[in-house]
Formats: structure tokens, C-alpha cells, sequence
């Protein structure tokens, strides 16, 4: 991924960037990035590194429900801007299926087949987006496998290794939050409560 | 930007040939058996998703990355990237720590699923965006090839009938025909058999009814000769038990050598031992988890810092074990006479630095080819943990004896 987007394509996703830094990005290649150790590349490094480490844990956190097995959706609230981005890759894993990610002021769509993207983008919300599509298709036949994965992922647990503290780090509520995660965010919340005295 | 109608009529459209009875599939399906099944492969820890196989054609469903995607976490703070089941809980082995042994005690029902029932159950994990994967191990059952064939029959249909493009890690059980390996080595990423223990007189120890160099060693060589005619995407690993018999860390180191060397391996995993209730080990304690971290740095060590068999040594005790401290910082303060420059050390050397990774050693290599290094704050851009490096480093001319290289490495 990092071969085809340049250093100043992923710094401009970051939320907050200051223009000096924007135009340092465009001169230098990703080698440089790397390796520099001149403070202002430094500042890139990082900015560009909190871009790259949202959109690994949008990809492995996001959840999709399916209507008709083909058009899946999701909610996800990224904190930088890379909803476009994160919604075409998926589109691309799961290729000739609708995908379809978005909270409640902005929904991404997009679609890949023989090489190409079909995208659409609207401000609306995703209950409203997935309300006109259900209505297009004339179904509402959602396939819900939750339960599944909440039966497997209990059953990985193993009591003599708890490790709260690598769970924590691992799965920060900041992004089980932004992908909608129930069900480790509910374990999250169910473990943190342990800790805090009832009375 | 296309229409939200065109792109749900595109997608309604495509030909999909697995629509419409998910949901009663679903309906069926035992829960208890997900979970049974899924509680067989708890200790199985290879969940690396990470492999080198490039999807690229289209008309598939799914992909894999280079560096892997963690899905989930447990509470237990580990990686859930794949769907990690058995085929069956029913086995006739008798593995002392196993609880799907034919010593245990306890009372279990036994389950097994269908390949038609493990590919949907897979493909809708999958298309959740809940896993990577399938990881496929089983109890061999009755038989070790009946068992495998429904395994493979599992892979079959999630490659024809879904055309199936994800991550797949097949554990090949002792004692299979090579006819069978090579089918799975046709459509997995990783095939794995698990070694357990460092030797054969340990295996014994553990199991009447696996033996150690026909059952495993010999499995683990097929591989290795599929492997030579072609490559295996994410390549061939194996997995120890920690501490049920009694080894030593250097009987492990040892075997650890063999796998990589003479097996060509990947990865060895390390699991420690945890007593399971109404096994015939219950009463054995259980391994603490360091020794697993120990054991991972140490293997670390050789594989990705590429240290010497010999240095490595230095690290373990006169029993072969290793203690709880960091065996590099431990082999840097027995090895490292004088203190090293970063402006003219090799990159091995640099490498040798605690504090100093393959990562920040490279950058330093690049770094130095235009600036000189004169004080700490570079070391820190170049992402050098300066607080561990610093009495191993001649930086602008200041440096440590070794004493006081061994008083500031106390606290760490």
C-alpha cells in the first residue's frame, strides 16, 4: 500500500497538519522518511504513522452485516480522513460486493469489479442510506452472524493467561468505538467495571 | 461518483451462486459445537495472518496482506486473526495434557463438523470481516487419513464453490500420507505439524501412541520436500509445549536450531504449560508465562538479529535455563568489551546494542552515509531507545566503563 500513495497523500489524510509540514512531504520519498532523523521529517513520520495505524485498525476492526449476501455494511467514524480509502479496500477484498461504511453524518460507498471502482459518497446517515437501499432491493433479508463469532470468541479465551493490560493496549475503546465494535467493547466495559469498586 | 442505485443494481446483479439459505444454515447450527471446537485450538498460538502470496486475479473473494491483520483480541491480550477450530474433538491418542485425550477423566460430547457446514461457517465469518481466515486442526479421529480427507474436502469447497482467496493455515496431523500433504500444500498458505516437545524421549514421556520420528520428524520432512518444489506462501511451522516434561530451555534451543536449519521452518511457536482439569497432568503446575517471552526472545535473537549459536549460549544458566531477564541485554554485558560508535560500527554490530532493533540500526546506516552522530536526540529520531543503548554507545566522545555499564543496566 505504501508503494502506491505517496508520503504527502497519506499526511494530507491526517486530521490536523500543518501546511510547513505538507510542503516538506511533497520532496521527500519514502526512503528518506525512514531514515531521517531531521526533526521536521521526524513530525511527518509521526503524523503519517498515526494515519497508517488507523487504517489497519479500521481494516481489522470494522464488522460487516449483509443484506442479500451482497451489499455489506458497517458503521465506522474514523478519526482521520480516510474513509474513501478504507472503503475502497474492502471493496476490493470482498470484490463485486457492495460496500457500504458510514456513522451518522457520512457514508461511503464503493463497489470493484473488473478492475475498477464504482464509488458514491453522501452526507446522510447510514441508517438513512441503508433504509433507501433495502427499499431499492425490495429486502431487508439481514444475515447476522454475531452470535457465531461471540460463541468462537469466548471460546479463545484461556483464564490462566488474562492479560488486561495487553487487551487494553491492543484494543483501545478509542477505535472498538469508531468501528461500532459491540462485542469487545462490551467485554472492554465489562472488564474495566471489574476493576472499579461497586460501592 | 456513480448513483447509489446503479451501484445496487451492479451488485444485486453479479453472479453469486451462495445466496439465499445462510440464514437457515445458521438456524441449525449448534452452538455448543463452535464453541467446543473452538475451545480445541485455544492453545494452538500460531494466528500470524501474515503471507506471501499476492492475490491479484479477479473473481475471488477476499485477500491476504504481508504483514497480516489482527481481527480481534482476547482477553488474554492475543491476536485473533482466524477462524481457529477442529474438525473433530474425537481422538485416540492419549497426549497426557490434552483434553481431548483418551485418558480424560472428564465427561465431553464429541462434535464434528461437515466440510459443507465449516466453509459457510468460514465465508461468513469471513465476509463479517470478523477473521483473515481458517485455521484447520482436528482430533485424528478413528483415522488420521479419513479425517484429513474431510479436512481437504473443507478446502476444496471453499476454493471452488466460493473461490475462497483467504488466508489458510492447515495443520497436518501425525502420522498423514504424504498424498494428502501435498493436496493441502496445494491450498493453504502454511501447513503445520506440532513437534510438542524437544526430543523423542520426551514425546514418550507424554504420549504411548505418537511417535516422535515417524509421526512428526517424518511429516515435517515432507513438507520440507513440497516446500523444495515449491513454495509454501506463508511456509511450514510447529509449536512446543513449554515445561510438561521437565526440559529444559536449551533442550528447546537445540530442536529450535534443527527446525530451522535442517527443516527449513519459518517460525517455531512456543506455548507454556497450563494444567487442564481431569487431564492426567492436572496436578502438574502450571509454567509461567515469562519462560514463553524468554524463549521468543531468545529465538528472536537467532532467527531475525541473526546472533551466533555461540552467543546465544552465553545466555542460559548452567541447568539450560533461561532467566527472567532480557537475554540481550544479559549477552551484551558478558560480550560487549568496549564501547561501540555509531558512526563507524557495522550494521551487525549496531545491531548487538540493546536498545538498538534491525529497524533503527538500518536508519543509523542510512543516517550516517550524509550526518555524523554527536548526540543523543539524533539517536532518538532514528527511533534508538536511547535509555538502554547509552552505556554501550561512544557518543561525541563520552562513554561508559564497563562497571558503570553494569550498575546503570540494573534497574532495567
Amino acid at each position: 500500500m505504501s508503494d502506491s500513495i505517496s508520503v504527502s497523500e497519506y499526511l494530507l489524510m491526517n486530521k490536523n497538519v500543518p501546511t510547513i509540514l505538507l510542503e516538506i512531504s511533497t520532496k521527500i520519498s519514502w526512503h528518506e522518511l525512514n531514515t531521517s532523523a531531521d526533526s521536521e521529517i521526524v513530525k511527518i513520520r509521526r503524523k503519517v504513522g498515526e494515519v497508517r495505524s488507523e487504517i489497519h485498525r479500521m481494516r481489522g476492526f470494522v464488522r460487516f452485516n449483509s443484506i442479500n449476501d451482497k451489499i455489506l455494511f458497517g458503521y465506522m467514524k474514523p478519526e482521520h480522513k480516510i474513509g474513501r480509502l478504507v472503503t475502497d479496500i474492502f471493496a476490493r477484498r470482498f470484490q463485486k460486493n457492495m460496500i457500504i461504511l458510514g456513522n451518522d453524518h457520512m457514508v461511503w460507498a464503493s463497489y470493484y469489479s473488473d478492475n475498477s471502482y464504482r464509488r458514491y459518497e453522501d452526507s446522510k446517515s447510514l441508517d438513512e442510506i441503508i433504509e433507501k437501499v433495502k427499499l431499492l432491493i425490495g429486502s431487508d433479508n439481514e444475515v447476522d452472524i454475531e452470535k457465531i463469532w461471540q460463541v468462537y470468541y469466548d471460546s479463545q479465551y484461556i483464564k490462566e493467561r488474562e492479560n488486561h493490560r495487553l487487551f487494553y493496549k491492543n484494543m483501545p475503546k478509542k477505535h472498538l468505538k469508531s468501528t461500532g465494535n459491540n462485542i469487545e467493547l462490551k467485554l472492554n466495559t465489562r472488564t474495566l467495571d471489574e476493576y472499579i469498586p461497586t460501592d | 461518483m456513480t448513483s447509489l442505485e446503479k451501484i445496487v443494481h451492479l451488485a444485486n446483479q453479479s453472479e453469486y451462486d451462495c445466496i439465499g439459505d445462510e440464514g437457515k444454515i445458521f438456524q441449525n447450527i449448534d452452538l455448543s459445537k463452535i464453541d467446543a471446537l473452538g475451545q480445541g485450538t485455544k492453545h494452538d498460538i500460531c494466528t500470524s495472518s501474515s503471507t506471501r502470496r499476492v492475490v491479484d486475479q479477479n473473481e475471488v473473494l477476499g485477500d491476504v496482506t504481508k504483514s497480516g491483520i489482527c481481527h480481534s483480541f482476547t482477553a488474554n491480550g492475543r491476536c485473533v486473526s482466524m477462524f481457529k477450530t477442529l474438525f473433530t474433538n474425537y481422538c485416540t491418542h492419549d497426549c497426557k495434557y490434552c483434553q481431548n485425550s483418551t485418558d480424560y477423566k472428564g465427561s465431553k460430547s464429541i462434535y464434528s463438523y461437515t466440510p459443507e457446514e465449516l466453509a459457510r461457517i468460514t465465508i461468513s465469518l469471513y465476509k463479517g470481516n470478523y477473521i483473515e481466515g481458517l485455521f484447520l486442526s482436528s482430533g485424528v479421529s478413528s483415522d488420521e487419513d479419513l479425517i484429513t480427507e474431510k479436512m481437504i474436502e473443507t478446502l476444496k469447497i471453499l476454493n471452488d464453490k466460493y473461490n475462497f482467496a483467504g488466508y489458510i493455515h492447515f495443520k497436518v496431523l501425525p502420522g498423514v500420507s504424504y498424498e494428502y500433504i501435498k493436496q493441502a500444500s496445494e491450498m493453504a498458505d502454511r501447513l503445520s505439524v506440532n513437534i510438542e516437545t524437544p526430543s523423542k524421549n520426551y514425546l514418550s514421556e507424554l504420549s504411548s501412541t505418537k511417535n516422535y520420528v515417524s509421526d512428526i520428524l517424518k511429516r515435517q520432512h515432507y513438507i520440507k520436500k513440497l516446500e523444495l518444489q515449491k513454495e509454501l506462501p506463508a511456509g511450514q511451522t510447529t509449536q512446543l509445549v513449554v515445561g510438561a516434561c521437565g526440559e529444559s530451555d536449551f533442550d528447546i534451543f537445540k530442536r529450535t536450531l534443527k527446525e530451522y536449519k535442517e527443516m527449513m521452518l519459518k517460525r517455531v511457536y512456543y506455548s507454556v504449560f497450563n494444567p487442564i482439569t481431569a487431564t492426567s497432568l492436572e496436578g502438574l503446575s502450571a509454567q509461567p508465562t515469562w519462560r514463553e517471552h524468554r524463549l521468543y526472545q531468545m529465538d528472536w535473537l537467532y532467527r531475525v538479529y541473526k546472533f551466533s549459536e555461540n552467543e546465544i549460549k552465553i545466555a542460559f544458566d548452567e541447568e539450560g535455563f533461561l532467566n527472567n531477564k532480557d537475554p540481550k541485554l544479559f549477552i551484551a554485558l558478558n560480550t560487549l568489551d568496549s564501547s561501540i560508535d555509531p558512526n563507524d560500527a557495522s550494521y551487525d554490530e549496531l545491531l548487538r546494542v540493546p536498545g538498538i532493533g534491525p529497524k533503527s540500526a538500518y536508519r543509523i546506516v542510512n543516517y550516517r552515509k550524509k550526518n555524523k552522530i554527536y548526540k543523543r536526540e539524533q539517536l532518538l529520531n532514528l527511533g534508538v531507545r536511547v535509555k538502554n543503548a547509552t552505556p554501550f554507545l561512544k557518543i561525541n566522545g563520552g562513554e561508559y566503563s564497563r562497571l558503570d555499564r553494569w550498575v546503570g543496566c540494573q534497574t532495567q
